[in-house]
């Protein structure tokens, strides 16, 4: 009974922090179309929604990746599942309050590293899947999309940059619903199936599915949804931070990054590499912008982005261990994730009501 | 001792890196060329040159069907993984 109740709070957290992944990243898939003008800022939330959600179902590589190549299988209780998500959900929270676009994977599997690693030691993580599945994939896909994004702005330039401006920006602009679109698909493969990954181990660990089960079709739409809504719901601050301050974009700019985007999002998930989707694209962003003249790129904007990068699995690993260490102090049952998860619930409502009063005093200082 | 080459999956990776730089440049290129076709198609009808208007309007059809076809069998690879 208590193990059931664990299971159906993992399950629950772990639908959070997906929808907080599609809220968090909806500005990596629409920040470019919003603001080069291509798309109106509400069908282009709506289309990037709608294709998470067909994304989600498209392939299960990536989801395999987290379920089984990041920490040891025998290491893995719901509990520790449960203080790896409340770590990833926390540092979501901080770098969306700050404007950040940090990654939402890396968070997730920080967390769960770090809760495993408080749980059973430092042999509970896999190195070796961790460095070669995460790490390095990490460390080389945003270099990819700037490559990508720098070439193809180039190219596009030297194809096109003598023509009238007004047909080729609509053209662009054309294109860009097309390579947007095609970034939500390839946001909606790779992202919501990270949670698919974590929803399988908690199932397995919990014994409800046997360790070489497929994921289940639930836990797919489940997930698909959840991103789906969190994308919908938007998170607006990082659009702003994405669409407009590391670089002032052009049609063509907004759509070779999220072309380069797209192919190296969709190419590592083809090959089972969960890497993040924020990072990619805005490799493809400085790319496109550094393609251009290198100083068109604000560079401290992008150093701050690069420190959110490098402080998000560390951050989150420490979240998760602290968070599996005080869940602990409960002992084995549901009381620990109770108790866990009714404190941040109400950390949260206290930071949005704080939020919103401070908003609001400053509305009528400014009125 | 385990060595760097052991535990990445070099060709997978080295893959991954071919085909998105690939695909981006190549999308790139051929939505490229669509756009100059069209535009170049425009300017010559206006200056009452047909054939050579023809000529670029197959040139940015054949941009754009390239574009549509490679994000196709993008999507293709992806489902049939």
């Amino acid at each position: 009974m208590d193990s059931d109740v664990i299971l159906v709070i993992v399950v629950a957290t772990a639908l959070a922090f997906d929808f907080t992944n599609g809220f968090h990243d909806t500005a990596n898939v629409v920040a470019t179309s919003i603001s080069t003008r291509a798309m109106p800022p509400r069908a282009a939330v709506g289309m990037a929604a709608i294709l998470n959600f067909v994304g989600a179902f498209i392939s299960l590589a990536v989801a395999a990746t987290v379920a089984k190549d990041v920490v040891q299988a025998d290491a893995v209780t719901p509990t520790v599942i449960f203080a790896g998500l409340i770590g990833a959900i926390a540092w979501n929270i901080m770098t969306w309050a700050l404007g950040l676009p940090s990654s939402s994977s890396h968070a997730l599997i920080g967390g769960v590293v770090g809760a495993a690693f408080a749980a059973s030691g430092a042999d509970a993580v896999i190195g070796e899947g961790v460095l070669g599945k995460v790490l390095i994939p990490a460390v080389v896909a945003p270099i990819v999309a700037f490559i990508a994004g720098g070439a193809s702005i180039a190219i596009i330039y030297r194809i096109v940059g003598r023509r009238s401006p007004g047909p080729v920006t609509r053209g662009f602009r054309l294109g860009q619903v097309a390579s947007g679109g095609l970034l939500a698909l390839a946001h909606g493969t790779n992202d919501a199936q990270k949670t698919m990954g974590i929803i399988t181990l908690a199932l397995i660990s919990n014994g409800t599915i046997s360790s070489d089960a497929d994921v289940p079709f639930w836990v797919v739409v489940a997930s698909a949804s959840a991103i789906a809504l969190g994308t919908y719901t938007g998170g607006w601050r990082i659009i702003k931070t994405m669409g407009t301050k590391i670089i002032k974009m052009d049609t063509a700019q907004g759509f070779s990054a999220s072309g380069a985007g797209s192919a190296v999002i969709l190419a590592s998930t083809h090959f089972g590499f969960p890497l993040s989707t924020t990072q990619v694209i805005n490799g493809g962003i400085m790319g496109a912008g550094a393609g251009k003249r290198l100083s068109a790129v604000r560079w401290g904007v992008a150093g701050n982005i690069v420190l959110a990068w490098l402080l998000t699995m560390p951050c989150a690993a420490l979240i998760g261990a602290a968070t599996y260490l005080v869940t602990n102090l409960f002992g084995d049952g549901a009381a620990g994730p109770v108790v866990v998860s009714s404190v941040a619930l109400l950390m949260l409502a206290t930071g949005v009501y704080v939020r919103r009063e401070q908003q609001r005093q400053s509305s009528l200082v400014a009125g | 001792m385990i060595t760097l080459a052991e535990i990445v999956e070099t060709k997978a990776l080295l893959d991954t890196v071919i085909y998105s730089l690939a695909a981006a440049i190549g999308v790139t290129t051929a939505f490229s060329l669509a756009i100059y076709g069209a535009t170049r198609a425009a300017e010559l009808r206006r200056d009452d040159r047909p054939l050579l208007a023809t000529a670029s309007g197959i040139l940015a059809a054949t941009g754009l069907s390239a574009c549509v076809a490679a994000i196709v069998l993008g999507v293709i690879v992806m489902t049939t993984k």
